[in-house]
């Protein structure tokens, strides 16, 4: 158990020192935080002081709505596209075949990947809530704080279960990810990023409640904006933790049978 | 040590019109090779002649069509985690490190992830780093080494988890004459004969596989066509020559 902690250590470890050494990187993601944040808080003081039946259910302010939608899309990116992007970046650098080379199993290495987008991708969202709250006075009153790690750790799950689903495809067809692209476009279209999900028609709703970000957006809604119990959030929690069932051992096996693929292809390093 | 028996591996390579299906081409065509503890072999042949495919064999990146692979008394289809934990692999690709991390800090990344032990890790960086003459660069970025400098960091990283066997891909591609000789001298005197490691280099230089000192395997379409101790590159050369006279380009050959 020490080992893989300390393995785990030393692949965060590396992530973090690589993360830091591209400063730019950074400071142009904080200034798209605050880009972004703002492009919706001028929009919401569009519909400022209109009775919106659909936001009822969230207090009825459009930027406390949208503002957990666009950080939390912004999570969801992280989860999703890093596996795909750092096994691309694995191949094109030579150092994937060095890694699969090595008695480590990669899953312990996608495991640290995991890790590290959740303190990555946990940074975004702070940063999100600190612009919106402090500098655009974004609202939430009643926020049930014990169900936020909960819902953090099972879209965790998902998000990453379809991480590496992409990272599989990756793998096997290199580039052309059709995963990342069609749960991209469903999760800001059909997910309720943008809008509630109940604007939509009823079919659309009824694929919207396949897809994971759907449940995070909305459990974190009620649990920030609602300050809803867990009684209330149960429902969603129960089909949220389902969905993650199917998904993370989903993702596991597709990757495992794209590594061995590209063993049996003679594949890994090409890119 | 190494134990290779009859292994096939066709590709098949999907060509540039997407219309036209894919190519197969038979990398290694019922090829068998051993390689005796401590000793050096050096595997030469012409550019995809099929020298990297078998060292990714033998290090378990790619599984073979058919035969027998068992290194170190380890089938290495079932039991791939246990010959990676014997064998160090160099692929000559001076790009696989993490440049933006220390010399030290890929070493210390690569050796844990090789099972090195922690409390040997440091000390095990410091002789690798004082032999192959790293000095204090050891802690400066891999981005702002030289050429030769990571192929001597990427020997350093094969050895971090004091493996068995050791399998180099062109260990000494791109350096310049003074450095290509201190590398092959490195793997013939300290590795072989000083660390008694059973080494198998593939190379397309025949002068390179002749001065490293140990047995040369010939390989030509994925088949063994010569094995022993030639004296002069030539000889080699005579034998490709006859074995595929249709293949008149010669040029996959350094003389030099």
């Amino acid at each position: 158990m020490k080992t893989i902690l300390w393995k785990i250590y030393v692949l965060i470890r590396r992530d973090f020192i690589e993360e830091l050494s591209y400063r730019m990187k950074f400071l142009i993601e904080i200034v798209t935080v605050i880009v972004y944040s703002s492009i919706f808080y001028f929009i919401a003081k569009v519909f400022a002081g209109q009775q919106v039946p659909y936001l009822e259910r969230y207090g009825g302010d459009y930027f406390s709505f949208v503002l957990i939608g666009i950080a939390f899309s912004g999570f969801l990116n992280v989860g999703m596209s890093t596996f795909a992007n750092t096994i691309r970046n694995e191949q094109v650098t030579g150092t994937l075949e060095i890694l699969l080379s090595s008695p480590t199993s990669i899953h312990l290495v996608m495991t640290a990947r995991m890790i590290w987008n959740f303190i990555y991708g946990g940074l975004h969202l702070i940063m999100y809530f600190v612009v919106g709250v402090f500098l655009l006075s974004a609202n939430y009153p009643a926020v049930n704080w014990a169900a936020i790690p909960l819902i953090l750790i099972l879209s965790l799950a998902a998000f990453n279960g379809i991480g590496m689903i992409s990272a599989g495809f990756i793998m096997i067809f290199k580039r052309g990810d059709p995963i990342n692209v069609f749960i991209s476009f469903a999760s800001a279209f059909l997910g309720g990023v943008f809008f509630p999900v109940e604007v939509m028609p009823a079919l659309l709703q009824k694929i919207a409640a396949f897809i994971p970000i759907t449940y995070t957006l909305r459990l974190m809604r009620d649990a920030c904006i609602s300050g809803a119990s867990f009684a209330e959030l149960s429902h969603d929690f129960i089909f949220f933790a389902i969905l993650c069932v199917f998904i993370v051992p989903a993702g596991i096996l597709f990757f495992s049978y794209a590594v061995n693929r590209a063993r049996r292809d003679g594949t890994i390093t090409h890119y | 040590m190494i134990d290779a028996e009859n292994i096939t591996k066709l590709f098949r390579v999907p060509g540039l019109n997407p219309f036209a299906g894919s190519v197969e081409t038979t990398a290694l065509d019922g090829f068998s090779f051993n390689a005796e503890q401590g000793g050096l072999t050096a595997l030469v042949g012409r550019n995809g002649a099929g020298k990297s495919t078998l060292l990714r064999i033998l290090s378990t990146l790619i599984v073979p069509d058919s035969g027998k692979v068992n290194v170190c008394g380890f089938d290495a289809m079932r039991k791939p985690v246990e010959v990676r934990r014997r064998t160090g692999l160099v692929t000559g690709d001076e790009r696989s490190f993490y440049w933006r991390l220390s010399g030290r800090d890929n070493l210390v990344l690569f050796g844990t992830l090789y099972d090195t032990p922690r409390s040997k890790l440091n000390k095990r960086i410091d002789r690798l780093t004082e032999l192959f003459g790293l000095g204090e660069s050891i802690n400066m970025p891999v981005r702002t080494y030289s050429s030769g400098m990571k192929q001597r960091l990427s020997l350093a990283r094969c050895l971090i988890h004091d493996p068995e066997i050791l399998l180099l891909d062109e260990p000494a591609r791109g350096l310049d004459p003074i450095l290509h000789i201190k590398q092959l001298q490195l793997i013939r005197d300290i590795i072989v004969k000083e660390f008694k490691r059973t080494v198998v280099v593939a190379t397309h230089n025949l002068d390179d596989a002749i001065s490293l000192g140990g047995n040369v395997v010939l390989i030509d379409s994925g088949r063994q066509i010569y094995s022993g101790k030639p004296e002069r590159a030539e000889e080699l050369l005579a034998i490709l020559k006859n074995t595929s006279p249709e293949k008149e380009d010669i040029s996959g050959f350094n003389l030099l």
